[in-house]
Formats: structure tokens, sequence, C-alpha cells
């Protein structure tokens, strides 16, 4: 044996040592792979087949939580059993992690030993070799064969398609299509003059606080009944108050389970229906945080005539027909207010107005009464606000002002283009601005009340005498009025910002002042209604009182006051004193 | 590898997806527990200087490939540069943004105005074919991400049957037909969203991409790169190219000494070898049969692009519009009020529904004429491959089939003329030494 002979003999048997190296490790590699992708997959049938959130002791739990959704140990129950799944769940999936890197790294050691097991063999077998290209005719013959039959078949089976696969969706079904109905009208909207005769917002027509009426009732006793054509318990508790269209009153009333509109009869005092609000997509599970003295309910509503909107703290809004039939509902999402969104709605033609200016994204925004679609929206630079918009018509346009920390800023209501915006407010603001006569007025406690000329949004003065946190200011012939949370009712000089007179009462105010002919009602905490005149000298008139607090303002229409009390809603009627 | 072990191996890869498809089985908590529920992020876009050192990575990939496959010769360089592909193009990049899926950019882009094509996707879009126009497949052979992951799998090749082979190599036009109508009418990129191994670059995706992918891995441990032979589209693309190319791989690096010796080493059947001296059939039989099928060729365009036409109507039901259209249609005619969650949110809308029946019908306009072109592309493949398997080629050496072949390689250490090619740089290298 020559030297070539022994290194060729020595080689092969290297490899023949690397052959049965690699195979051993392929059989033992292919072994733990399988080995591993049984329990894999006996862990996923098992996780498959098994929710764990639906054993019969959660599913019981749930059950007697249905009955009894206020059991706290229930629900402690159902958290227990709930965690307990979820971490066995958890555990398993970190298990099928853990046990699928092992078998990728099982597979990766298989398919590197076949490897090896594939160039050693090259090694030791010589390629093969093969009779020559004599066949090429045969081969030709068969590629066509199959050549031809693949392309039949793939004609076969358009043609098959095109059979088997039905279609309804044709050319004529246009045509035999109901003809669509015809283009809405616009939604006709009551006129200014219409709207005049009822109460539709918050601080009645254009939130403005003017009451179309001549003259109201100025002596009532509430705990006598005196002068009480009704009242009436509201079932649940809200600070919003009343508005009325017609015959009909609405108010709303929210509580951790409900959020509801209640519609009295204006004649009789008669709970007419209740509405809830359905339940959305968006609503929060659990309520938002609210303090006492806002509540869930504190958005006064507004009407266009046919339809009633109404706001919660919970950002839900509803929008309910006079028959208490849902017209459309939405979540705006939940407003993040420490003591409870509180701004109320407002109509202008076919269009809903929401100032909603909360933490998480101020913004100002119109909703088409019809279907609750957005017809604008604007973000805001602004603190939280509990104040509410007021429409102004400024004899060429109206406008819409909004009053928050640190803008008061008038928008267009038809498209929300900003029309002009002063920085002027600060603190949490709570009184919405009033106008009169090419003037908007605007005040908040620890800030500043200003005058600003609509025209071209100039501050023509400002005062920081008395000024008001709750309750918002009005405007008539000369005067402006602002009635403070410590009880000071004080007349302005509209032009000069100057105090003509203040007067001090025992309660403070959180209801806004209302003009109704040549006097001013503003309801105190206490629930006096203090009737004075609208002069340039004070001068009292009458001081009625509800027989409970209230922090409402008052509705005006008709010959009728309808005011808000804690618990009970009342119809004043009255004498005038005359 | 034997059967049992094969069996293993299928097994054991079969079950890797089941972990993927336990996620989010959970509904939130029953109660508020205080847990903020992390606000949605989305990733920033990657900067333009990754992009860049990207493109660069391609390229230069691309000149390695071409470089090893023509001049350098290397089968193992090529294996190297393989592996780094499908670490970096395919596992680091998760295989995205490929030339395989720029065809349905391309189309999209062609068809529609409304879509601006990256300047990037053109680029990788073109590169593999300029480059398969001078120097063939080289793409293929260590670039591509796809085929690189079947290169690694590719452990005991068998030869599939001509006859198979010749079938199965008709899904690629066909699938690059489908990809092209689709994105075309707006369909969708059914290339990419059917890629079979993205879903183990990115190690996460639908379950049945992920077992079809690892199904065509356990296969091409067998058959080689499968997917780059029978259903790659882009390959059809590249194939074309690579036929017309100037220079390409050879099998030796000098002359053919007729040795045979090469004939079985192509895993892919991409070797040719030379002609016979003689044939069994008269040379006017075969002008005959050549010339029938000349004539034939037009006619099977033509039956294609009615059968494409017939196929216009099912095919539109891939587009959401046509089967949103369809599901309307059904609900009216069941008059049940079942409703889908597509069908509910339309009616929600507030849409007109005519408005989705016409844009449904103009869709479905798009297609018929689209597979109409479909169909007549597919009857010049099938007519165009049966005049070619008529043909008579004239070879002197074995020769890699141009269309074909990968350029990877393989069969360069199966020819002695490159062995003595190897001992003599050696040897010179020695003496340099």
């Amino acid at each position: 044996m020559n030297e070539e002979q022994t290194t060729q003999k020595s080689q092969s048997a290297a490899w023949n040592l690397w052959y049965l190296l690699s195979r051993r490790l392929a059989v033992l590699a292919a072994c733990f792979t399988a080995i591993m992708a049984v329990l894999l997959t006996a862990t996923f049938i098992q996780i498959t087949i098994h929710d764990p959130l639906e054993s019969p002791a959660l599913e019981a739990l749930r059950e007697r939580l249905a009955e009894n959704p206020r059991d706290d140990v229930i629900r402690n129950g159902i958290r227990t059993l709930d965690l307990q799944a979820r971490r066995a769940y958890f555990s398993t999936q970190s298990q099928v992690r853990s046990g699928t890197l092992l078998m990728l790294l099982g597979a990766a050691v298989l398919f590197g030993a076949l490897r090896i097991q594939a160039v050693v063999e090259r090694k030791l077998l010589p390629p093969a070799t093969s009779p020559g290209g004599a066949g090429e005719l045969a081969a030709g013959r068969s590629a066509r064969r199959a050549m031809a039959g693949g392309g039949l078949a793939l004609f076969a089976l358009a043609l098959f398609s095109s059979i088997a696969v039905q279609s309804a969706l044709r050319r004529e079904i246009l045509e035999e299509l109901p003809a669509p109905p015809p283009e809405k009208e616009p939604a006709a909207f009551p006129s200014a003059e219409e709207i005049r005769k009822h109460w539709p917002s918050f601080r009645g027509p254009g939130a403005l606080s003017h009451a179309a009426v001549g003259k109201a009732p100025t002596d009532w006793d509430g705990e006598s009944g005196r002068g009480i054509a009704w009242k009436v318990e509201v079932p649940r508790r809200g600070f919003s108050s009343a508005i009325t269209w017609g015959e009909k009153v609405f108010v709303t009333g929210a509580d951790e389970t409900s959020r509801d509109v209640f519609c009295f009869s204006l004649p009789d005092g008669k709970l007419l229906w209740t509405q809830s609000v359905p339940k959305l997509p968006d609503s929060p599970a659990e309520m938002p945080e609210v303090t006492e003295d806002t509540g869930l309910a504190a958005p006064t509503m507004a009407t266009d005539g046919t339809r009633a909107f109404a706001m919660f703290a919970t950002g839900e809004l509803l929008c309910v027909d006079f028959d208490g039939k849902v017209v459309w509902a939405k979540n705006l999402g939940v407003p993040e207010n420490h003591y409870g969104h509180s701004s109320s709605l407002l109509t202008h033609e076919d269009l809903l107005l929401i100032q909603y200016d909360h933490g998480k994204g101020a913004r100002v925004m119109a909703l088409k009464v019809e279907d609750g679609k957005v017809a604008w929206e604007r973000k805001r630079e602004v603190e939280i606000c509990w104040a509410s918009p007021i429409l102004a018509n400024t004899g060429n346009r109206f406008e819409l002002i909004l009053t928050a920390d640190p803008f008061v800023t008038s928008y267009d209501p038809r498209t929300g283009r900003e029309l002009w915006q002063v920085e002027c407010m600060g603190g949490e603001v709570g009184p919405s601005a009033t106008y009169l006569d090419g003037m908007v007025f605007a005040a908040n406690e620890y800030a500043k009340m200003v005058g600003i000329r609509t025209s071209d949004g100039s501050i023509a003065w400002e005062t920081e005498e008395y000024l008001p946190n709750c309750a918002s200011p009005v405007a008539a012939e000369k005067y402006v009025f602002v009635g403070t949370g410590d009880g000071m009712l004080v007349c302005y000089d509209a032009a000069k910002g100057t105090v003509l007179w203040d007067q001090e009462y025992d309660e403070g105010f959180y209801g806004s002042p209302v003009i109704v002919g040549d006097l001013l009602y503003i309801v105190d905490l206490e629930g006096t209604t203090r009737i004075v005149k609208v002069d340039a000298e004070y001068a009292a008139v009458a001081s009625p009182a509800l027989g409970e607090p209230s922090t409402c303002t008052p509705a005006f229409v008709g010959d009728k006051i309808l005011m808000r009390g804690t618990n009970h809603l009342y119809c004043i009627t009255g004498s005038t004193g005359e | 590898m034997t059967f049992r072990q094969f069996v293993c191996l299928l097994a054991a890869i079969c079950v890797l997806p089941l972990a993927a498809t336990a996620v989010e089985r959970f509904p939130r908590p029953d109660f508020e527990s205080g847990y903020t529920q992390p606000t949605a992020t989305h990733p920033d876009p990657r900067s333009r200087a990754a992009e860049h050192v990207d493109g660069a990575v391609f390229l230069a990939a691309m000149a390695g490939a071409t470089w090893l496959a023509l001049k350098g010769r290397s089968r193992r360089g090529l294996f190297l540069l393989t592996v780094f592909s499908l670490l970096y193009f395919g596992f680091w990049r998760k295989g995205c943004v490929c030339p395989v899926g720029s065809v349905q950019n391309m189309a999209l882009a062609l068809s529609t105005s409304e879509y601006a094509i990256p300047i990037s996707v053109v680029v990788i879009f073109a590169v593999p074919l300029l480059v398969a126009l001078f120097a063939g497949r080289t793409f293929c052979a260590a670039v591509c991400p796809l085929g690189a992951i079947q290169e690694i799998a590719a452990l005991k090749p068998v030869k599939v049957p001509a006859w198979l082979d010749e079938l199965l190599r008709l899904l690629a036009p066909l699938y690059l037909g489908l990809g092209v109508l689709f994105a075309a009418t707006g369909a969708g990129f059914v290339i990419c969203r059917f890629d079979p191994f993205v879903g183990l670059f990115r190690l996460g995706s639908h379950f049945g991409m992920l077992a079809f992918g690892i199904l065509l891995l356990a296969v091409g441990v067998f058959v080689c790169r499968p997917y780059c032979r029978y259903l790659c589209p882009y390959g059809v693309l590249l194939g074309w190219c690579s036929t017309l190319s100037r220079r390409h791989l050879t099998i030796t690096p000098d002359e053919c000494i007729q040795c045979r010796l090469c004939e079985d080493a192509c895993p892919f059947g991409a070797i040719r070898a030379p002609s016979p001296d003689t044939y069994p059939e008269s040379r006017e039989k075969g002008s005959r049969r050549l010339g029938l099928l000349l004539v034939l060729l037009p006619v099977l365009i033509g039956a294609g692009a009615a059968a494409g036409r017939l196929a216009g109507k099912p095919l539109s039901h891939a587009h959401a519009t046509v089967r949103l259209s369809e599901r309307l249609l059904a609900e009216s005619a069941a008059g049940d009020g079942r409703m889908t969650l597509e069908s509910e949110t339309f009616r929600g809308s507030g849409e007109p529904v005519e408005s989705l029946f016409a844009e449904g019908l103009a869709i479905r306009g798009r297609f018929a004429h689209g597979a109409t072109w479909l169909g007549a592309f597919m009857g010049l493949v099938v007519g165009g491959r049966l005049i070619s398997r008529a043909r008579r080629h004239y070879r002197e050496d074995y020769e890699p089939d141009r269309a074909t072949c990968f350029s990877c390689g393989r069969c360069f250490s199966y020819c002695p003329r490159e062995q003595v090619r190897l001992k003599s740089e050696d040897t010179a290298n020695g003496e340099v030494k």
C-alpha cells in the first residue's frame, strides 16, 4: 500500500466517523424535537379547549353578581378567581414560549446534523451518472403533454368558477333598486320669534337670561304652597335647570345606575315619560368622580322644538324626541373634570352647540340635530371650565361666545370660525358671559370682569371689584348685574364698568339672574328669589321663598316660573303683586 | 435521512406556530382595578440613514453574489452570503421591502396616479432584473431571503419528474398575473399577504400562513426551493431577463470535457445536456409539430383571454367592495336581519347603497378587463412553452438553463476542470507565498 492509498484510507475513515456522528446527533435531535413538539401540542390543545375565564365557579359568581350588583364580597370573589385564571394562563404561555425556544434549538441542531450528513455523504459516494441526453425527445413529449394538460385544467377552472360562483351584483340591480328617497328638506328650525315664546336652554333663548314675558309672579311660598301651581319630586338628583317648550318641561337627573331625562307636563306637573341613556360602546364602566355640588347631571338640556338634548358628566349625549324616543345617542368621551362636567347645551338653527373644555383636550363643536354627526369641531387652548356657551345676535351675525381660562372667544356658530378672542379670564371659570348692544360681559372670581366690544374684540373696560364664582352676569338697559357666591348682588354701569350699587344678602348665589321686564330675578342658595328693580338705584321688590335650597336658574314661560330645588320641580303661578 | 427522521422533523416544525395563535384570549378584567391601559404607540418611521444603509447592503450583496457566481466561482462564498442575507434581509429587516412584493407596487403605480411609489421600491424592483439581464439570477443565488431560507433547508434533493416539474412551473406566471391583477384593481397585495416565510422572519403570523411556510420548508428538504421554482412571481421576470443575459454562470471554468459528472449535480434540474447526435424522429415531423403549435399560439391566447374574461367575475370577489356589495344583496334577499360586522358598519354609515353597488360594478368591470389580459398572458405562456419544448435545442456542452438556473454554484465542484483550476490556483498561491 503506497502513501497515497494510506492517506485516502485514513480520510475515508475520518469521513465515516463524521457520518456516524452526524447521523446519531440527528437522531437524538429529532427525538428531542419530537418530544417537545408533542408536549407543546398537548399544551396547545389544553389551552384551546379550556377557556380559563369560563370556569363554572366564575360563571356562578357572575350570575350571583347579576342578582346582587352591589355585593362587594361577590365582586372580590370574581376578582380573585379572575386573577388566578389570568396568572395560570400567562404562566402556561411562558412555558409554551420556553418550550418553543427549546424545540427551535432542537430543530436547529437537527438541521445542522443533517446538513453535515449530506455533505459527508457526497464525499463517501461519488455522484451517479445518468444515461445521457438520448431521452430528450421523450422528455419533451411528456413536458408538452403536461403543459397541454395544465393549460386545459386552467381553462376548465376558469369556466367552472364562472359557473359556480354566483353573483347578485348585476348592472340591472341599480335599476331595480327602489328610487332613492327625495332629498331631505333642510331641517326646519324655529324662528327667533317662536323661540322667544319658550325657554329652550339654560338661561333661556341664546342663554342670555332675558325672558320674553313682560312680567312674572313675584309672590309665592313653596312651603305653604301659596302661588305654587304644582310641585313634583324629580326622581333622580341633578343640578341642571328646567327648560320648556310648548307644554313640556324637561330636566335631567343621574346617579351611579342611570342617566335620565324626565319630561313633565307643564299644565299639571305629571311625569309624562323618562328616558335613560342607552348603553353606548364608549360608556364608562364606572361613573367618573364628581363632587357632591356638581353631580353627574349638571348641564342643562336644550331643545330645538322637536327634539330635546341632554348631556351628562360621563360625556354621554342623548337626543330624544318629544315622546321620549331616542333619536340618537353618543359619547364624546369621559371628560376629565375634577368637579364634574357642567357646561350646558345650546341649539342654533339645525346645530347643537357644545362647549367641551376638559382636561384631556378642550374643544367646541356643533353637531347636527338630526343625527348627531359632527358639523364642525375646533380645538381650544384653554383650561377645564364649567361655563356654558351663549349665542349673541350682534345685528349682522350670530356669535357663539365662550368663556374659559384664559380666553373669551367668539366663533361663527355655523362654521366654527374664530371671530375674535380676548385673553382676560383666569381661575376656574364657572360663570358664562352675557351680551347686550354690541358688548359682551364676562366675569370670574379671582380674575376680573370685562366689557368687550364685539365689533373688534377690544376690551372697553375691566374691573376686579365684585366677581361671581358660579352665577353668570346679566345685562339690561344700561346695567350689568352680578350675583356673587358670598351673597352680593351688584349693579355695574354697562358702559364704564363702575359700580352703581351693591346689596349684600345672607346667602350666596349659584343660580344666574334673569331679566323679566323691568325686574331682575335671582335665586339664592336657600331658594329665596331676590326680585329687584332694573335701575341705577337699588330697589327691592320681593323675596319669595321656595322652601328648599336651589342652585338652578329659573325658567320663565307665559305666566309661569319653573324652578328646580334640590329635590323638587316647582311651577309657580303666584300673583304678580299688582 | 430516513423516513422516521423526516416524520420527526415534520411533526416538530409543524407545531412551531401553535404558540403564536394563543394571544389576546382574555377580555379586559370585569372591574376596574386601577390598571391603566397603555396608550397605543406607533413606531417611528425608519430613519433615512437606515434606509440608505439597507440600500447599500442590498447593492453590495447583489454585487458580491454576482462576483462570486461569475468570477470567484465560490459555492462556499455564495452559501455564506445566503446565510448573511437570511439574517439581514430576513430576520433583521423582517423580509420587507423585497423585490418579490415590489412587483405589486409597480403594478399599482402603473394603474393609478393616486399611488406615489417610493424610489427605493423602484430601485429594489429594478436592480435584480437589470443584473439578471447582464449576469443571470444572482439575486436568487444569495440575496433573496425567501430563497435563502429554502436553500438552507435543502438537505436531501430528489429529482422531480419532468412532466410534474413542467406542470408546476405554470403556477408562478399565474401567481404573477393574479398578483398584478389584484394590485392594479386595488384588491390588495396578495403576494405579500400570502408570503409563506415572512411570518417566520417576524416570528408571528396567521396560523395558516406559518403552517404553509413550514410545510414548504419541509417539502424543500427534498424538493429544493419549491417556492422559488414553482410559485415565485418575481422569479418569472428574473427568468425572462436571465434568458437574455449577456453573461451567465458556467458549469465549467473553461471547456466542457463531456465527462457527464455534472448531469445530476443540480437539485433544480437546471442543467441541460448536449444535444444528441441523432433523434429517433424525422426532422420533417418535428417541423410540422412546431408549425402547428405556432399556428395554434393565437388560438391559445384567444382561448386564454376568453377564459380570463369568464374568471373575472369570481376573481372580483377578492375586492372588499365587491364582497360587501354581494353581502348586502344576500342579506336583502334573505331578509332575516343577520348582518356581518362589515355590512352593519356600512348600513350604519348612512352611505347610499346605490353608490356602493355602482362602485362594485365598476371594480368588477376592471377585473373583467384585467382578467382577460391575464388569460391571454397565460395562453401565451402555455403556447410559448409548448413551442419551446417542441423545438430542438442545439447544445454542444453541458450548460445551465438560463431561465431556471439560480446561479447557486452547486455544480462547480462536480466539474473536473474546476478541480484543476482550484489546484492550479492553490499552486500559484503557494508559489507566491
